[in-house]
């Protein structure tokens, strides 16, 4: 799906489909713009991706009824984001339908096993994220609670991706603003993870185009173009939304904790390498 | 590197070196070791060489293998060949693709304890060339004199425990892997594990349980390490202690202290400088105790004095395997004497496995310009 195609269908999806709760969500209304507090900025006006000095709060995703970047088509309360498409709408090339497919039926994700999970998979976990700008640093870092208890790390300081990227959970990121939207461009993933929960395949091509808007103080626009022709025909877009919900940090937990497939997170007996040194560090 | 005992693998790159610098009081006889327990898997007493064709190579971490079908006198059979972790073989310049399926390759190594067809590689190299694959050279010294001066500062003038504005790095090398009380001096490698058992009451105030615990823990080659089975989080001390770095990232407008944990698992947790109790989250968890604890910090001059409670005992606060209970209570006094040195101070006040407080003191160097190395030790298996 092209970009313009993704705006007609937005306009489309908000005009009809989902108008009465998206509008609602979205604060667009001047009743609701009384109800709803801005964005907090930083003295420049930048916009704040996290709570703002003497405030806590942090980020939730959708809920486990969203799979992640497209809904299934028989889902009767797909998530109101405008434009997202149902999973017959994705361009997947052929192997990419048929993996999603096996997928619904063995869910056995990576991320139940403790592996870290880029991507919109930082959001649809439980327990919340924080997205945190450090300023001075020129980089943003995502902290996720639930599932890998890990960070990832977005370059603001103008740099490009480096030739020789080892692939990684979180592939290398870097972010720039454009006007109150943060947009990150990220590329070198690894193939050891699921990127949503199950829908959305990806590759080693995989390039990661996310935009962050604070449309007022508890929502993100969370908007997402994936251009990966390992397993699409062509680029799409979808999104969801993130809930910022106040007076709550973030916590430890640490999915070793009680993990009943430690075999197939460090090793096992069951062929000849596995029991490997599962060694700290 | 055939000649190398299993003390002299290492994690690789020259600033490993630190580990034997500045040493306060006590022996490392082993520094460089990379591995916690490479011993609890593979007997250094039993050599194995094995010649054969490469069917595999599994770049994950914790540990790369290279499996090899090995020609014997019962036929052929698959060999599974451990070596260091692809963030060290990266940064000794490998990649996977540095070996083809069907190479012939010698190795010579030691084996599983077990008897399975298990080998930790001292040496691989090409049985055709006798070129040396996925080794790493030995270290040298920095060809450049390490950045030195005084420790960056905020505004405000209180010290800096991460980079200047524009720049980058992260805590590493630690002087000690192993935690013993200040003053005391004992033989111990970089797993952790004495030279000579006999010196096991002397590293820390034990009481009796957590004596023979501990006994025990060093008796089986370390072998019962939650980290080792499950990648249980290396909470406490053993942060400082680990190979892959520590990084402090100060928010300073929300009171708050990110600490970056390298090693294990990659995780993160507060050390709070707002002046709360440490009460557990919002919500309330005062009684879930924790890997990382519940850390409140406040400055003392140019000292930044963290206070941690709140622990399980679900995990090792040292690579040695020292015991705790869930009355762990730490002081950590962390400072920064210079641009290049990060000073660790751990008073351990655990009423439940000790006869009295004690300390244990090292330092960690300053690595610049680099991110700490993507490790994480679930990265095993799919």
């Amino acid at each position: 799906m092209t970009h313009r195609t993704f705006a007609a269908l937005a306009v489309l999806l908000l005009s009809t489909i989902c108008a009465p709760p998206l509008l609602a969500q979205r604060g667009r209304g001047a009743v609701e713009d009384a109800e709803v507090r801005p964005a907090p900025r930083w003295p420049d006006g930048r916009i704040r991706l996290d709570a703002p000095p003497g405030e806590t709060g942090i980020w939730y995703g959708p809920g486990g009824a969203v799979p992640g970047l497209a809904d299934w088509d028989n889902n009767p309360n797909p998530h109101p984001f405008p434009g997202r498409p149902k999973v017959s709408e994705v361009p997947f090339q052929p192997w990419a339908r048929a993996l999603i497919d096996y997928r619904d039926v063995n869910q056995f994700e990576p991320h139940a096993r403790c592996k870290p999970s880029g991507g919109i998979r930082q959001f649809v976990t439980p327990y919340g994220n924080e997205i945190v700008e450090m300023r001075e640093l020129e980089r943003v870092y995502i902290f996720d609670v639930g599932g890998p208890h890990s960070f990832r790390v977005i370059y603001m300081d103008g740099r490009e991706h480096p030739e020789d990227l080892t692939p990684s959970y979180y592939g290398h990121s870097i972010g720039h603003w454009e006007g109150d939207t943060l947009v990150v461009d990220t590329v070198g993933f690894n193939e050891k993870f699921w990127i949503d929960r199950r829908v959305t395949v990806h590759t080693r091509q995989l390039r990661f185009i996310e935009r962050f808007t604070r449309t007022n103080y508890e929502t993100i626009e969370y908007v997402v173009t994936v251009d990966d022709p390992g397993a699409y025909t062509e680029p799409w877009t979808s999104g969801v939304y993130l809930r910022f919900e106040p007076d709550l940090e973030m916590f430890e937990y640490i999915c070793q904790e009680q993990n009943q497939a430690a075999d197939l997170m460090v090793g096992t007996e069951v062929e000849s390498f596995f029991g490997s040194s599962p060694i700290v560090p | 590197m055939s000649t190398r005992s299993i003390d002299n693998m290492r994690w690789g790159g020259y600033h490993r070196l630190g580990a034997v610098l500045g040493l306060g009081g006590w022996l490392l006889v082993a520094p460089l070791a990379a591995h916690h327990a490479i011993v609890a898997k593979f007997n250094p007493d039993e050599p194995v060489a094995l010649n054969g064709t490469i069917t595999k190579v599994d770049w994950a971490n914790p540990h790369v293998h290279v499996l090899m079908d090995v020609q014997g006198a019962g036929g052929i059979a698959n060999w599974a060949i451990e070596l260091e972790s692809p963030v060290d073989l990266d940064a000794g310049g490998w990649s996977p693709d540095a070996v083809r399926l069907g190479e012939r390759i010698t190795v010579e190594g030691i084996a599983a304890r077990d008897g399975s067809l298990q080998a930790w590689a001292y040496s691989m190299t090409r049985t055709d060339s006798g070129a040396a694959v996925f080794d790493i050279p030995d270290p040298v010294p920095p060809s450049a004199p390490a950045l030195s001066g005084p420790a960056p500062r905020w505004p405000d003038g209180q010290p800096r425990l991460g980079p200047p504005p524009g720049e980058s790095g992260y805590w590493g090398n630690p002087t000690a892997s192993v935690l013993v009380e200040d003053g005391v001096d004992v033989a111990a490698n970089s797993d952790g594990r004495l030279l000579n058992l006999d010196d096991a009451p002397r590293v820390a105030p034990l009481q009796p349980w957590a004596l023979a615990l501990y006994e025990f823990r060093q008796r089986e080659f370390l072998s019962s390490d939650p980290a080792f089975l499950r990648c249980i989080p290396p909470g406490g001390p053993r942060q400082f202690q680990l190979p892959y770095g520590i990084q402090f990232v100060e928010q300073r407008d929300r009171e708050r202290i990110f600490v970056l944990v390298g090693s294990g698992n990659r995780n993160w947790y507060f050390i709070y400088t707002d002046g709360r109790d440490k009460v557990g989250r919002v919500e309330g968890d005062d009684d879930n105790p924790l890997y990382y604890g519940r850390s409140v910090a406040r400055w003392e001059d140019d000292t930044l004095v963290v206070d941690t409670r709140g622990f399980n005992e679900d995990f090792w606060i040292t690579n040695g395997g020292l015991p705790h209970t869930d009355r762990l209570h730490l002081i950590q006094r962390i400072s920064r004497p210079d641009f290049n040195t990060l000073e660790y101070e751990v008073t351990i006040d655990d009423p439940g496995a000790y006869t009295r407080t004690w300390t244990a003191s090292w330092t960690l160097e300053w690595i610049a310009g680099e991110e700490m190395p993507v490790y994480f030790c679930q990265d095993n298996r799919p």
